[in-house]
């Protein structure tokens, strides 16, 4: 192209070139993601500019590393071609896939450390040699642009002209800068993007409990898949949370807004949320002093943040489930013949909104059953609304699975598809019931003969149990516990005994002061107790309660 | 509600009270207790043993479900005390085929005649164990020589002590089964078998129990 003149016809061709350059520079601008950049810089290229464009980016760039900087890059740096365009003309060049800084040579070289755009062969110098790029026949000249935004050098894009065509001149040389330029801005706002995707994922999964506990009477699975990273959606949380009695708290929540915020605002929820469950509250006071929390402590940043949550206590002795709701897509109740219905529990309004009650509702849990609970990642999308979606999870969810990990599965398969832009958690648990044989609970005054009924029904109990090898070793702790348990409280309290794959023991008491353990010294008679406890049994935990605190220990059977 | 110097409720008051609460309680009673498995064992025990037409009392009838009904289903002529009108009432209306007198089981007296069998489920729970003892003794007093006697308590160590039951505070009683052994050996009957049970009531409210079912006879010394 030769722009000498000032005629109408030059004014034209100015015309159609910047035109070329508007559409180039919309199309590489684009897209967000490293690749569609850098091939987007090839494609616009390509007939136009070149017969060939070919694009190198650093390692650094592809794996989030640090980023080499001008001048210069270190020597073993890698660079990997990630995009080429090519016309007929070119087809047969093969280009180098991935080398090294220290393998660069002539022009290759010379743009890389100077960060500059290098044109081979330049009439004012010697030809350079070029297979470290180009291995095979030569072609008929060449462009090398750095891709570098600011400081930071991210590859470099490789243009070749077939030997029939002319060389390259000051306006393609131009053009070609200016694309590069573009490129490298776009590729370079991509990595940060990403950057920060990466960071609330990374924080988001990080708060995500990672492996379901095992518990008696339940078995638990749980997935939890992010979203699109350009939609820069999160803050789903799930969790399992072991309370008293042997009942278990599943939670799945939603904090509406996005990125790293939503992430550190789940965070903390999931932490209130945790240490309101260890207090045992009913489900409705669970989310009120949420919802106050999130009032006084959460949405302070400066934004409106607002979650939604279902929270339900599933009790495997009882058989049944107690639910309350804030906003949240209702739990799917899948019954043992496949049956599913959404349970009932009122609506309710998101956390955050204050000054609002939240109502408990308790529906029959049978063996054999089980709950799903997800947010609305699952079960809503552009195309579909939350009743095909519940409709559609339903379905999947009736067609049942050998355990509820697999079932997770099954419905992420079915109902995740690539669209989807929120992100997801999904959490099954399998009601499995614990036979009511195998649990003993007593209620009992605080005084000295405390202990001697608890030996008396630890002896009777676990005999009936076919148990009678533990006898000793549960009478000793159980008497410790309850020795410490009356020592402070006036009231009656709990001896509770389930045999599941292990023996649990459970004391509780309304007294506050958990056990602390310390290595007993000869006049410290209260410490002895949970030492000894510590020392012999599988496992062994304390937690508040609202009423007071739950002691318990296991041992292996 | 009155409290004497000593800080117990006077009997009246207490019996006032635990009758409130479970004519509160009513129907709830029987959501929470669906199945009652031992019981209805223990029913069946007694009707083996007994012939037909006897006379039974079930001390603390409640609702009349599932005892009293099984017993007049199976031929015996029942009569059921209960202090809650509301119970009476549900009693009344499921099992017309028995009698019914509102009757505090500690005031057991002669006019309700002699009996082949007496069963208390779950009622001398309500008293305090002072009382217990008297009124062990009114029901061997109201047993025909070698009658049957079915007891059954929830097993604790509890002595006329507020707990919060279905939403309603009562007082509770309750042994450890070796003293609940001696407590009807030394009112004079023949401990034949006991059994014991967990149970676990249908409510998230409510913790799994020990039961126990006590199956007794007058013995005839006394």
């Amino acid at each position: 192209m030769r722009w000498r003149g000032h005629g109408r016809a030059e004014s034209a061709e100015v015309h159609e070139h910047l035109a070329f350059l508007h559409a180039a520079t919309v199309r590489i601008g684009a897209d967000l993601e490293l690749t569609q950049v850098v091939t987007a810089l090839c494609e616009t290229m390509v007939p136009r500019v070149a017969d060939l464009a070919a694009a190198y980016l650093y390692e650094a760039v592809l794996t989030d590393g640090d980023l080499p900087a001008l001048p210069g890059a270190p020597p073993d740096a890698v660079l990997r071609q990630v995009a080429v365009a090519d016309d007929a003309r070119l087809r047969d060049r093969t280009l180098v896939g991935k080398l090294a800084v220290s393998d660069l040579t002539g022009p290759f070289a010379s743009s890389v450390s100077s960060g500059q755009l290098v044109m081979w062969p330049d009439p004012d110098h010697e030809r350079e040699d070029v297979t470290c790029v180009l291995p095979s026949a030569r072609p008929g000249s060449v462009l090398v642009a750095p891709l570098r935004a600011g400081e930071h050098m991210l590859g470099f894009a490789v243009l070749l002209r077939a030997p029939e065509r002319t060389r390259f001149d000051e306006i393609d040389l131009l053009t070609a800068a200016l694309m590069a330029d573009q490129a490298a801005l776009s590729v370079h706002k991509a990595l940060l993007y990403q950057r920060e995707a990466r960071v609330a994922d990374a924080l988001q999964r990080s708060m995500l409990p990672k492996h379901p506990p095992r518990l008696p009477g339940v078995e638990i699975a749980y997935r939890y898949l992010p979203g699109n990273p350009a939609a820069q959606v999160g803050g789903d949380w799930f969790d399992a949370i072991p309370l008293p009695g042997s009942r278990v708290a599943l939670v799945v929540g939603d904090v509406m807004g996005h990125g790293v915020h939503s992430a550190a605002t789940m965070g903390q929820l999931r932490t209130a949320v945790r240490t309101l469950a260890a207090l045992d509250p009913p489900p409705d006071q669970v989310l009120r002093h949420l919802d106050q929390l999130f009032e006084h402590t959460v949405g302070q940043y400066g934004e409106q943040y607002l979650a939604t949550c279902v929270y339900c206590v599933y009790d495997p002795v009882a058989r049944r489930c107690a639910i309350a709701n804030a906003g949240h897509v209702p739990p799917v109740l899948v019954h043992a013949d496949g049956r599913t219905e959404l349970v009932p529990v009122p609506a309710g309004v998101p956390l955050g909104v204050g000054n609002v009650s939240f109502q408990t509702i308790e529906i029959a849990a049978p063996d054999g059953g089980l709950f799903a609970l997800c947010t609305d990642g699952l079960v809503e999308s552009r195309e579909h609304d939350i009743t095909e979606g519940l409709d559609a999870l339903r379905e999947s969810l009736a067609k049942g699975a050998e355990t509820p990990d697999d079932l997770c599965e099954n419905v992420l398969h079915a109902l995740h598809t690539g669209e989807r832009e929120d992100d997801v958690a999904l959490l099954i648990a399998r009601f499995d019931g614990i036979p009511s044989a195998s649990v003993a609970n007593w209620i009992m005054r605080p005084h000295a003969q405390a202990a001697r009924h608890v030996r008396g029904l630890i002896a009777t109990t676990l005999t009936g149990w076919g148990l009678e090898d533990h006898i000793d070793a549960a009478s000793l702790l159980a008497t410790e516990l309850v020795t410490n348990a009356i020592r402070y409280t006036t009231r009656p309290i709990t001896l509770r005994l389930l045999r599941t794959e292990t023996l649990l023991c459970e004391v509780t008491d309304d007294d506050h002061h958990l056990p602390v353990l310390c290595e007993p010294s000869e006049s410290d008679e209260s410490g002895r107790g949970i030492y000894l406890v510590s020392r012999l049994s599988h496992r062994w935990g304390a937690s508040q309660t609202a009423a007071g605190k739950a002691v318990w220990f296991e041992l292996a059977l | 509600m009155t409290q004497n110097p000593d800080g117990r409720h006077s009997r009246a008051d207490r019996q006032a009270a635990q009758a409130w609460a479970f004519d509160r309680i009513g129907e709830h009673y029987g959501e929470a207790f669906p199945h009652k498995d031992g019981q209805v064992a223990a029913g069946e025990w007694l009707i083996e043993r007994l012939v037909p037409g006897s006379r039974v009392l079930d001390a603390g009838c409640g609702t009349g479900m599932p005892t009293a009904r099984q017993l007049a289903d199976a031929g015996h002529k029942v009569t059921g005390v209960d202090i809650s009108h509301e119970m009476l009432r549900l009693a009344r209306q499921d099992v017309p085929d028995a009698e019914f007198h509102h009757l505090d089981i500690a005031d057991l007296d002669p006019t309700l005649g002699d009996f082949a069998a007496v069963v208390a489920f779950f009622s001398l729970l309500m008293l305090p164990r002072a009382e217990i003892p008297s009124v062990l003794e009114k029901i061997h007093r109201r047993l025909e020589p070698e009658g049957y006697f079915l007891l059954s308590m929830v097993e604790a160590d509890l002595d006329d002590t507020p707990i919060h039951f279905l939403g309603s505070p009562v007082r509770v009683t309750g042994y450890i089964r070796g003293e609940l052994e001696e407590l009807v050996t030394a009112a004079g009957f023949e401990l034949l078998d006991l059994r014991h049970l967990s149970y676990a009531p249908a409510s998230t409210e409510l913790e799994p129990e020990v039961q126990l079912f006590l199956f007794c006879r007058r013995d005839g010394r006394r």
